[in-house]
């Protein structure tokens, strides 16, 4: 499932750039995955030839260092269970992703603003008033109610 | 951390930009033209819609200036002209703006040919603009 954090994180394991994070962790492995080629073709409109080489349709042949921060973000939490990373670097179009990362396993991220996750229905754990909500409602009444986007979590 | 962001950007309140300026900023492969009107500008939407690019451009060209191949549009050359267009050289305004437009554009995605217009400037925000600058008598 996937579990969201709202406000700001104070953990050891919180990482607050990935953009940043993936640039100098990042595993040749994550990059031949194909649910990895699968979001970036759908997230950058770019192919992965190979875990060294991106072919973009706006900026040409580029390294993995130049994909989007979103896309960048989605492989991290995709594929590394060690860290809570902020997708707050994601935009709107990474949060089906985040869906379908959160079916395939148990993952918690950190969110600073109300993405939009469609009409649903879908199930997210707001992880800090511990509810499952069902859909975009009632996520957005969860985290503007109790006021989540000033709360620190430690 | 948003408190820290803030009094940062209080410290630095004379150098931020206020107004509305018309920005143009290009390389070789993107060109980006906004216009600002806020005295804070903030940069959001879909990943993968240039907003690191832009950025990080800006940062290139604020420590290498022209050195960085990034493209500056200097709108003083518009408002003062009679500043720039030596008659010693350039027998109208538009044999200057011609030479102008193919000085700064020359290798980039937007090189200006007088004999035979680059398709990059058929867009239909250009043509919106030239239909906005035609008396009412002409349509198009």
């Amino acid at each position: 499932m996937l579990n969201i954090i709202y406000g700001e994180v104070e953990k050891d394991n919180y990482i607050f750039d990935p953009d940043t994070f993936f640039n100098h962790q990042s595993e040749d492995a994550w990059l031949e995955d194909e649910f990895t080629k699968e979001m970036v073709k759908d997230v950058d409109q770019s192919e992965i030839i190979g875990p060294h080489l991106v072919q973009s349709p706006f900026l040409g042949a580029i390294p993995p260092e130049k994909l989007s921060g979103g896309v960048k973000t989605l492989i991290l939490i995709a594929n590394d269970n060690e860290h809570i990373y902020n997708a707050s670097a994601c935009g709107d179009n990474c949060a089906k992703w985040l869906l379908k990362i959160g079916e395939n396993k148990d993952v918690t991220i950190r969110l600073g603003y109300l993405m939009n996750f469609g009409k649903g229905p879908f199930q997210i754990h707001v992880v800090n008033t511990n509810k499952i909500v069902n859909n975009l409602e009632e996520l957005d009444d969860e985290v503007i109610d109790n006021g989540l986007l000033q709360q620190v979590t430690k | 951390m948003v408190d820290k962001w803030m009094n940062k950007l209080w410290d630095r309140k004379d150098k931020i930009l206020v107004g509305k300026y018309d920005i143009k900023i290009y390389d070789n492969k993107v060109h980006y033209h906004l216009i600002v009107k806020r005295n804070i500008t903030i940069i959001q939407g879909n990943s993968a819609t240039g907003k690191t690019t832009l950025i990080d451009m800006l940062l290139d060209y604020s420590q290498l200036g022209k050195n960085s191949g990034i493209v500056e549009v200097d709108e003083n050359v518009l408002e003062n002209t009679y500043d720039y267009a030596d008659s010693r050289y350039y027998p109208s305004w538009e044999r200057f703006y011609t030479a102008y437009l193919i000085e700064r554009t020359k290798d980039t995605v937007l090189h200006y040919n007088k004999a035979r217009i680059n398709e990059a400037y058929l867009t239909e925000g250009n043509l919106e603009k030239i239909r906005a600058q035609l008396p009412e008598q002409i349509e198009v």
